[in-house]
């Protein structure tokens, strides 16, 4: 790895991965991978697809639970409990697929987040600020938005929710370019608010635009942190574990 | 003309059965994936339970302590047994299932022989009921009925409660509705609990109509299953609508060439999954984990 941490000392952090390893079966998928994340903070991690990303955010939230290493949200415990528990201490994770319940409505989808929060987040007002599209199609079924509305819906259901880490896997994977800017938008505003991130991206320059910081997974095991400013200026770097 | 419409009101009782039973399983299968062949068994016992509070303490009783004697048969049955068999392939749950029904009959035969057996309805409900051209027995319409008052108020409960919101959500998304934070596993419970209180409370009150004996859970459950399918798999309304017509069909066949009523429901369903695979109702989605 090649640099240290570079949360500034005042920050505390809030979500610390140390030493995870997870498997598929036999195979061994993540190795020792460590990261952290301090209150408030945006982290992306990069990495080629099948290195360990999506397997990453899967361990953190207990859906692939690792066999070894500590995942802590501050200072608690996570592994070991089970999805809904992780959830309810405030982790969220917006899925690649999106996972938006398409025999639910749009209002249905974000009334569920509310019925399931221990906490609530955002109110649903502040959502439809922020989100105006949603409000529009408040009556529609969950199949029958565009994909760009998905992304929304499956991040403002997630904003609803008292979220203390949000963890958003490829949120602009398989949008449009317009819609790809929107999403930015939205992570922008996220950010603005002081909620702590874990960006999952193979749109490179995306996650670099809004990161504070980020890692770089090859073959399961954390090969750089570092700033954006960083992966920008090291163009080796970006050739050998990004291919780009 | 008369025998038409007596068949065709037997058939709606019959079909509500069907229904009945059917709404437990398909919700069953909705949410929890679970192919459930001890359904009839609960129906069963609640026939059972039924039959004995209603001869020892009174019929009323009887409709209050089935429904809720099943439903904690079924927690039971939940926590010790199919909790493991959740997330096994479907032949491992027919089997494990399978055999808790063929328990659950013998245990009847054991306490209560293999002989059949009804309660009779007091004086007050024995009467008849003059509908246009026939007369037709007024407990028959009672249980007709009734049965729809408790759709109504199992479709409430799936539509307009928080917690048929999560179980909707659940039968689209089991692993979504956890990443919320939901208890997927409390609702599967409940709804569990309520096929099963449904297939109870429906046993019991339809014994003074069918009169019952040990494999009586079979006899209901074979057709409910072929409903479901007409219907279409974790549909409500396609187990409505498919428990309708397997009832009416088998009622109405059954006056036209009494030999074919059984054979008839069978044919309704291959004729089915020929044109129509998902069921009548049913969503053609694969439907996730």
């Amino acid at each position: 790895m090649s640099t240290p941490a570079t949360i500034p000392a005042a920050v505390t952090t809030r979500l610390r991965v140390d030493g995870i390893n997870t498997y598929y079966g036999d195979s061994h998928v993540l190795r020792d991978v460590s990261l952290h994340i301090g209150a408030g903070e945006t982290v992306a991690l990069l990495g080629r697809n099948g290195v360990g990303k999506t397997t990453t955010l899967k361990s953190i939230v207990g859906w692939q639970k690792p066999r070894s290493g500590s995942v802590t949200l501050d200072g608690a415990e996570l592994v070991g409990r089970d999805m809904m528990s992780i959830a309810r201490m405030g982790v969220s994770l917006v899925p690649e697929e999106r996972r938006v319940f398409t025999n639910l409505t749009v209002a249905e989808n974000l009334k569920i987040a509310q019925v399931t929060a221990r906490k609530p987040g955002w109110t649903l007002d502040h959502v439809y600020e922020k989100f105006p599209r949603l409000r529009e199609r408040l009556t529609h079924k969950g199949d029958e938005i565009s994909g760009g509305e998905k992304q929304m819906l499956a991040i403002a259901r997630a904003l609803l929710q008292d979220v203390k880490v949000l963890l958003l896997d490829e949120p602009t994977e398989g949008l449009a370019p317009l819609i790809v800017r929107e999403v930015e938008n939205v992570i922008r505003e996220i950010k603005a608010a002081g909620i702590t991130t874990l960006l999952v991206e193979q749109n490179l320059y995306s996650a670099l635009s809004v990161a504070d910081r980020c890692y770089i997974i090859d073959q399961g095991e954390i090969k750089f942190e570092g700033t954006p400013q960083q992966v920008r200026d090291d163009a080796a770097l970006r050739q050998r574990y990004l291919h780009v | 003309m008369e025998a038409f419409f007596e068949a065709l009101l037997g058939g709606l009782v019959l079909g509500l059965i069907y229904v009945a039973i059917a709404v437990g399983l398909t919700i069953i299968f909705g949410t929890l994936r679970l192919v459930n062949f001890a359904h009839g068994a609960f129906y069963a016992i609640g026939a059972y339970v039924g039959l004995v509070i209603a001869q020892h303490i009174g019929v009323g009783w009887a409709f209050v302590a089935a429904p809720i004697a099943v439903a904690l048969f079924a927690v039971l049955l939940d926590r010790l047994v199919l909790r493991s068999f959740y997330d096994k392939e479907p032949t491992a749950q027919l089997l494990v299932t399978f055999g808790i029904a063929l328990v659950v009959e013998e245990t009847l035969r054991l306490i209560f022989g293999a002989t059949t057996q009804q309660y009779q309805m007091p004086g007050s409900l024995q009467g008849s009921v003059t509908l246009g051209p026939i007369t037709y027995p007024a407990y028959r319409l009672l249980f007709a009925a009734g049965v729809i008052v408790m759709l109504a108020l199992v479709w409430l409960f799936i539509e307009r409660t928080n917690y048929g919101l999560i179980v909707r959500a659940g039968v689209r998304d089991r692993i979504m509705v956890q990443l919320l934070g939901g208890n997927i596993r409390q609702a599967s419970t409940i709804v569990f609990a309520l096929g099963a209180a449904i297939a109870g409370l429906v046993g019991a009150a339809a014994t003074p109509i069918y009169s019952i004996d040990p494999g009586t859970g079979f006899a209901f459950l074979v057709p409910s299953f072929v409903v479901v399918v007409v219907g279409g798999l974790g549909s409500f309304w396609g187990a409505v609508l498919g428990g309708l017509l397997i009832g009416e069909l088998q009622s109405l066949t059954n006056l036209a060439y009494a030999p074919a009523s059984n054979v008839v429901i069978y044919l309704c369903m291959a004729l089915v999954l020929l044109l129509r695979p998902q069921g009548l109702l049913g969503e053609s989605e694969v439907i996730r984990q």
